[in-house]
């Protein structure tokens, strides 16, 4: 059989394959399609499994479903019937059937896939923990989950991990996922904090602000988000001389000063505005501009219009469009306009006339 | 010597083709499998809560270029006014049209010139002369009118200057962006700090009925050429872009429905103006800037995030749509060269350029070398018709298979409707695709080099309708 016979045979032996695979493609849309379906609307039959086996274990004294009843666990389907069953509980109820059947439920919980294992942990998330003192194998699992890098699994089991409410908990999970060097997204860990957090927030706020140095950027925003939304100035002191500091990151800087910014003592704006004349343009540009931007917010002091005009002056356009804006929120005197459109400086004028000329809707 | 010659040479075509067309079909195979598993997963992980459910919001700033756009803008801006996403401006940028596109938005939506007011010429773009703003239902729609810069990528940057948030949405001035796309497009950015640009997916707003930035019903068969280019869109979007997408190799976000982020835009430089495929350009410039500083960064692409746009109604043109990007191709392969084959720009360099340069930019003169293979081996008699219309037959149900393959994924796309009527239609027009519509393009993409010159850098817009679109005040 010649080179080129044999190069044909191959072509088509090639292609029909390629067909094979396409229609078993297409052909398989048909199974994924009803098994998603399925998911999505049919499944009363496996919230009727775990209510049957449910009602059976209640018969017997301990209440606990056999160890072999938690594989069902595997199955997507079973899973979503299994939260179904468990959100339609009263609260007591939800917290006894946890506890007692923890050991099944943990077992496979820790055997199942990542998209699962997120799941199960949403499902732990929405429910009911009645026994604090109980929950250690719970906290163990969402602990050791956090070792996958799935950002939805991190996210589902940050939020059950709140929704349980122990400061020290949330300690460890963020000392954990800083060491691990696992960034999660600082305004999703702040907005989960405060919605799924149910006992001192300020509490929980100073636990967490012991270990401040040993987190990553993010959790470190975080906390200090938590702190603007409730008002939490207890460590501005600490955060003040947290500005100076060349190794932190800009990013938690510019948090910072807008924490600080929201506080409209006398002492913050003069911190504010000794940071913007201290700190170094190039490097921190951000922070200046956010802290230009904050000091809008102030009354009115000599410092603080000095500062803000110096800044008019900068050589970033971000910095001057701030100055701009908060020299007209604070008000400024005829002299010290005068002083600038008499200035050499052709950005500050524009930057400041044009903030005059917007001054109603700024 | 000269017929030897030719046996050697059609005996070379021989293998190389079949090397050429094996490669093609693995790739093909691949990129529709794993898009198609992926969309199935994508369902099954919003369906057990593998998802950042959240209400948070990366500000985003919408630039409209526009040249005589006036019998579509105002409708774009309406559809814009009814996104579901909590802080976006609208920046419209009229590149010194001829027509009244300017007054009409201006009059439209009762803007105000701002006097005096700065711009940071960031990005080099033709002067800026005035700036018109106004707040609707919340949201700043800023009007720029500036010198004309024959081409979008000119306008764009101007937008760009302008803007105020620290995302970048580009559109163009005839699409419908759905009313959910940025909210989705967000969440990508959402679960990874590296994401520096997010691709969506570009479906064909021709026979639409829209309401409310959201389509209520999609019409296959009305227009043999919009059908064709929506069998294609769905073939590049669906099946290759989310393969590419899993190794961080996508080469387009498309100027048509692109988000960057505006530091990374100003880094590199922006859009260049004197490219002919802009959008392609700057995304293939974004790898180029980030694996040779070596900085993390990646490149997104979600099929749920969909912007409708106006395709081409008439072959007359679509054929000037597709030498513009035929250009734009040749253009951006040959000012990036040396990332092909290069180890350095990782699988971008290594498998993604030499791919396009060998199926795309190099496809039409294969084409004419086949032909000539099989025009010789008629007049040579040592043709096998059998075999070669075998081969031609599989082929051609290969393709057939394919584009219907990424047409019913459909089915996992968020909102989207299919029917049994509109499954037949596809087919059909899966057929004439690979039987007429994949050879008509590759001619005109070898004609259009003649044509470089002519085309380089200038607006070129197809005939514009108005949309079926309809807003609630």
């Amino acid at each position: 059989m010649g080179t080129l016979h044999l190069l044909a045979i191959l072509i088509i032996l090639l292609l029909i394959m390629y067909l094979v695979v396409i229609s078993f493609v297409l052909d398989s849309h048909v199974f994924t399609i009803r098994y998603l379906h399925k998911l999505t609307s049919n499944t009363q039959d496996d919230v009727s499994f775990w209510i049957k086996k449910k009602d059976i274990s209640d018969q017997n004294d301990h209440s606990v479903l056999k160890t072999r009843d938690w594989k069902n666990l595997e199955k997507a389907e079973r899973l979503i019937g299994l939260q179904k069953m468990l959100i339609q509980l009263p609260p007591i109820e939800q917290g006894d059937f946890l506890t007692k059947n923890a050991e099944g439920m943990i077992h496979y919980a820790r055997k199942m896939n990542v998209t699962n294992k997120a799941y199960f942990a949403y499902m732990l998330s929405e429910l009911s923990f009645q026994d604090h003192d109980h929950t250690q194998a719970y906290e163990d699992l969402l602990m050791d989950y956090l070792d996958r890098s799935s950002v939805y699994l991190r996210e589902n089991t940050l939020k059950a991990l709140f929704h349980m409410s122990k400061p020290d908990l949330i300690k460890e999970a963020f000392i954990k996922l800083s060491r691990q060097n696992k960034s999660h997204s600082e305004k999703l860990l702040s907005d989960d904090l405060m919605n799924a957090y149910q006992g001192d927030t300020k509490q929980l706020l100073k636990e967490l602000y012991s270990v401040f140095d040993h987190l990553l950027p993010c959790y470190k925003i975080a906390i200090i988000l938590v702190m603007n939304h409730t008002n939490f100035h207890q460590y501005d002191q600490q955060f003040i001389s947290a500005l100076y500091d060349q190794d932190l990151s800009i990013d938690v800087k510019c948090a910072i000063i807008r924490l600080l910014g929201k506080k409209t003592t006398p002492e913050n704006g003069a911190s504010l505005a000794n940071y913007i004349n201290q700190a170094d343009e190039e490097t921190q540009w951000e922070g200046i501009t956010v802290a230009a931007g904050a000091l809008g917010a102030f009354p009115k002091t000599d410092d603080i219009t000095k500062t803000l005009l110096k800044a008019l002056t900068s050589s970033q356009w971000y910095i001057r469009r701030n100055a701009a804006h908060s020299l007209v929120f604070i008000g400024m005197s005829a002299d010290e306009i005068k002083q600038v459109e008499n200035g050499k400086d052709q950005y500050a004028k524009d930057a400041l006339n044009f903030a005059l000329s917007r001054k109603d809707e700024i | 010597m000269m017929i030897t010659f030719v046996h050697k040479l059609i005996s070379f075509c021989n293998y190389f083709f079949f090397f050429y067309l094996t490669i093609y079909a693995l790739y093909i195979s691949i990129s529709s499998a794993v898009g198609s598993w992926r969309m199935y997963q994508y369902r099954k992980k919003d369906i057990l809560h593998n998802v950042l459910e959240h209400d948070f919001y990366y500000p985003m700033s919408i630039i409209v270029p526009a040249y005589n756009e006036s019998i579509s803008i105002i409708q774009t801006i309406q559809n814009l006014l009814k996104l579901d996403y909590k802080k976006f401006e609208i920046v419209i940028v009229d590149d010194g049209s001829t027509d009244d596109t300017k007054q009409i938005v201006i009059d439209h939506f009762h803007l105000q010139k701002d006097e005096g007011r700065p711009i940071r010429y960031a990005i080099k773009c033709q002067p800026i002369h005035e700036i018109y703003t106004a707040e609707k239902d919340d949201i700043l729609i800023t009007l720029i009118s500036k010198e004309n810069g024959r081409c979008k990528a000119d306008a764009t940057n101007a937008g760009i200057n302008v803007s105020q948030y620290p995302y970048i949405v580009n559109m163009d001035a005839d699409e419908i962006l759905q009313k959910d796309a940025l909210k989705i497009a967000a969440h990508l950015i959402l679960e990874d700090e590296n994401v520096v640009g997010v691709g969506g997916n570009i479906k064909m707003s021709n026979h639409v009925k829209f309401k409310n930035s959201m389509p209520v019903e999609t019409e296959l068969g009305k227009n043999l050429v919009v059908d064709m280019q929506v069998i294609e869109y769905g073939r590049a979007f669906v099946g290759s872009r989310i393969f590419q997408n899993d190794c961080n190799m996508n080469l387009i976000i498309s100027g048509g429905y692109g988000i960057f982020k505006k530091s990374v835009l100003l880094e590199v430089g922006g859009f260049d103006p004197k490219s002919m495929g802009e959008d392609m350009e700057l995304t293939v410039r974004i790898h180029q800037y980030f694996k040779k500083n070596k900085k993390p960064y990646s490149m997104k692409y979600t099929p749920d995030s969909v912007c409708w746009t106006q395709g081409p109604q008439t072959l007359k043109d679509l054929r000037k749509q597709r030498q513009r990007w035929y250009c734009g191709l040749i253009q951006t392969l040959f000012k990036y060269r040396k990332m092909i084959l290069n180890p350095r720009y990782g699988s971008v360099g290594m498998f993604m350029l030499p791919y396009v340069v060998m199926y795309e930019l190099l496809n039409p003169f294969f084409m004419v070398l086949g032909w000539f293979v099989i025009i010789w081996t008629i007049f040579d008699k040592s043709i096998n018709y059998p075999f070669v219309l075998f081969v031609y037959l599989l082929y051609l149900l290969f393709g057939i298979l394919m584009s219907l393959t990424s047409y019913i994924d459909k089915l996992y796309m968020k909102k989207d409707e299919i029917s049994f009527k509109k499954i037949m239609i596809a087919l059909l027009t899966a057929i004439i695709d690979s039987l007429f519509f994949r050879m008509f393009i590759s001619c005109v993409s070898l004609f259009s080099i003649f044509k470089m010159k002519k085309l380089r850098s200038k607006w070129e817009s197809p005939t514009r309708v108005a949309v079926n679109s309809e807003v609630d005040e």
